[in-house]
């Protein structure tokens, strides 16, 4: 592992809930607590991977992070600036900062704008480049995404599911950013365009020196590309650790279950967790430790009692009554 | 340019829109080329149609055909202007209500939901009868400001359904402003639909003005469709039997909504694929 210094990202006990509001005056009866306490830090030049099933508060983190969604509660820390707590017209300034890539391709980008303008909306909406600049920047920063520069005056349409993914790296990182949000972001696209869109996005970090959050809820896509994963399970963070020992040493009993569902050769069906049910609705979460009407090993006291986030082993954090705390660990 | 290329490949499209123009660009020409006064008297009351007065004579002996001809004018100008006013003042409030959600969507939703049930025909009848002197402008100004509480609601639910669209989450993200958005990311997405509602809300507004016209509260000094239906109504010309008073008008109405109907029917079928055979 490489040596990371300064958080650029610190979340802390952020909580985001969606209110349920019903009847005729609209009275708040509940909440989806779709984000609910979670804690994460990604370092300069990091990737974090997070994981988990649809459902799970995955895209509400990430929508929180960029203030598309207003967090409940807790504190986001970029570059030791609380988010959370700027106005409107500071956020404006820090937005260029923080960017997103969406899932979708075909819904992310504004089908009646040119590639070009595209490309330089941010850049001109916070008067970086003067609109002389705007083609030779777009041409910068296609060419940079490895696409020829006859996409600059096309429209999104005219273009492949990999080839517009592409076109949403290329405006993420036209801002400079520090910290790039892939939501999904390949998981739209073809087993082999994936591989294609990571290396480049693996490129990109290299060379601009990068922080992802890379979200998804394919385990063996983040493993190519996260140094550290979280797992994530119904608004919690369930494990956390770097990448290589949550695919070989995984310890949460969800954690396990994912990871056996990754289709490798050699390995028997029988030997599979299979998990029973369905993601709990996160408006009336389990009592105790989320997970346990699923868990394979649950005891009486996963139903009563919370698990917090605890260092297992080093680096390695586990929210699991039934993991024991190596002793060696500091 | 391509969008008007598929409109214009729909039959009713071109049908509705040239039966329309020709009425509205042939009352136009004749009412600035020819002299005729619409309002001289020629001949005597309801005399039938004849070579030279094709449409026979009203109560008052005018020339039904030019006044029906100088009738078609004022009402399709009315009728669009009212048209354009409605759909502006429901383009805005729907608009702003969608995008912006929040109270502000709850005050103007209020707002046009109360402005939708109470019958706005009723409002009309108020208004008119309020005024002191019905100019041709006012009882435009009147249907346009009655009719929009339609347009705004279907617009609202447009425009929020539009703005969770990711691109406006990119928008956003870049830095833009909510009216930077509004007029960018979600007013050319529902272009389309708003010409749409212009086009019936100026068939409706045609309507309107024959139905208040039609109660004598139309405006004054003017002919319009409305206005000679009403003259026919006061002077018995259904029971004399003096067709020609008021089958012109009311057949001038009908034509002119059906056109603007089969244009709004066409064009629901293009832009809408699953209505396409």
């Amino acid at each position: 592992m490489e040596n990371f210094n300064k958080p650029i990202l610190d979340i802390n006990n952020l909580k985001t809930y969606f209110p349920i509001r019903r009847g005729i005056l609209s009275r708040t009866v509940g909440y989806i607590r779709a984000v609910d306490g979670v804690n994460l830090e990604i370092h300069q030049g990091e990737t974090l991977g997070l994981v988990g099933e649809s459902g799970c508060g995955k895209t509400t983190l990430a929508r929180t992070i960029v203030r598309l969604d207003q967090a409940k509660s807790g504190s986001i820390l970029f570059e030791g600036n609380d988010i959370l707590t700027k106005d409107e017209k500071n956020i404006r300034l820090l937005r260029n900062k923080i960017q997103i890539i969406f899932q979708d391709p075909f819904s992310s980008l504004n089908p009646r704008m040119t590639v070009m303008d595209i490309l330089t909306e941010g850049l001109i909406e916070h008067r970086v480049i003067h609109l002389r600049q705007k083609k030779e920047e777009a041409l910068q920063l296609l060419n940079n995404v490895a696409m020829d520069a006859d996409a600059l005056h096309r429209y999104p349409h005219e273009f492949s599911g990999g080839q517009r993914q592409r076109i949403s790296i290329a405006r993420a990182i036209s801002t400079k950013p520090g910290l790039v949000i892939c939501d999904e972001a390949v998981s739209a696209l073809d087993v082999s365009i994936q591989a294609q869109v990571i290396n480049l996005l693996i490129e990109l970090r290299n060379e601009h020196k990068l922080s992802y959050l890379f979200i998804s809820h394919d385990l063996s896509i983040v493993s190519n590309i996260a140094d550290r994963t979280a797992v994530m399970y119904l608004g919690k963070i369930v494990e956390y650790a770097d990448t290589s020992t949550i695919i070989n040493k995984p310890l949460h009993p969800y954690t396990k279950a994912l990871i056996s569902a990754i289709p490798r050769a050699g390995i028997l069906k029988e030997k599979r967790t299979i998990l029973k049910g369905d993601v709990p609705s996160p408006s009336n979460p389990p009592s105790g430790c989320r997970f346990h009407p699923r868990c394979p090993i649950a005891e009486k006291r996963c139903s009563e009692e919370e698990p917090q986030l605890e260092e297992k082993n080093k680096n390695h954090f586990v929210a699991c009554h039934l993991i024991p705390t190596s002793k060696n660990s500091y | 340019m391509k969008t008007l290329r598929i409109l214009f490949s729909s039959g009713k499209v071109v049908f509705g829109l040239s039966v329309f123009l020709f009425l509205f660009i042939g009352s136009i020409t004749f009412t600035a080329l020819s002299s005729k006064d619409p309002t001289e008297m020629v001949g005597n009351l309801y005399d039938s149609p004849s070579k030279e007065y094709p449409l026979g004579t009203d109560n008052f002996g005018r020339d039904v055909l030019v006044e029906l001809i100088h009738g078609i004018k004022t009402s399709v100008i009315v009728g669009l202007s009212a048209g354009i006013l409605a759909t502006l003042i429901g383009t805005i409030i729907g608009t702003i209500a969608g995008f912006t959600g929040k109270w502000v969507d709850n005050v103007l939703n209020s707002l046009t939901n109360l402005f939708l049930v109470i019958p706005s025909f009723v409002i009309l009848v108020l208004l008119a009868v309020s005024l002191q002197k019905r100019s041709l402008f006012l009882v435009t100004m009147v249907i346009g400001i009655t009719s929009w509480p339609w347009t705004a609601r279907a617009v609202r639910a447009q425009a929020s359904s539009l703005k969770t669209r990711e691109h406006i989450s990119m928008a956003k993200l870049n830095g833009k402003g909510n009216l930077n958005i509004m007029f960018t990311e979600v007013l050319p997405y529902m272009l389309s639909y708003i010409f749409m509602v212009f086009v019936i809300q100026s068939a409706g507004g045609i309507l309107n003005e024959a139905g208040l016209s039609m109660l004598g509260l139309g405006p004054e000094n003017t002919i319009s469709l409305g206005v000679m239906l009403s003259w026919a109504l006061n002077f018995e010309a259904v029971r004399t039997g003096a067709w020609w008073a008021f089958f012109p008008a009311v057949f001038s109405i009908a034509v002119i909504t059906f056109s603007l109907y089969l244009v709004n029917i066409g064009m629901d079928e293009v832009f809408n694929p699953r209505l396409r055979k």
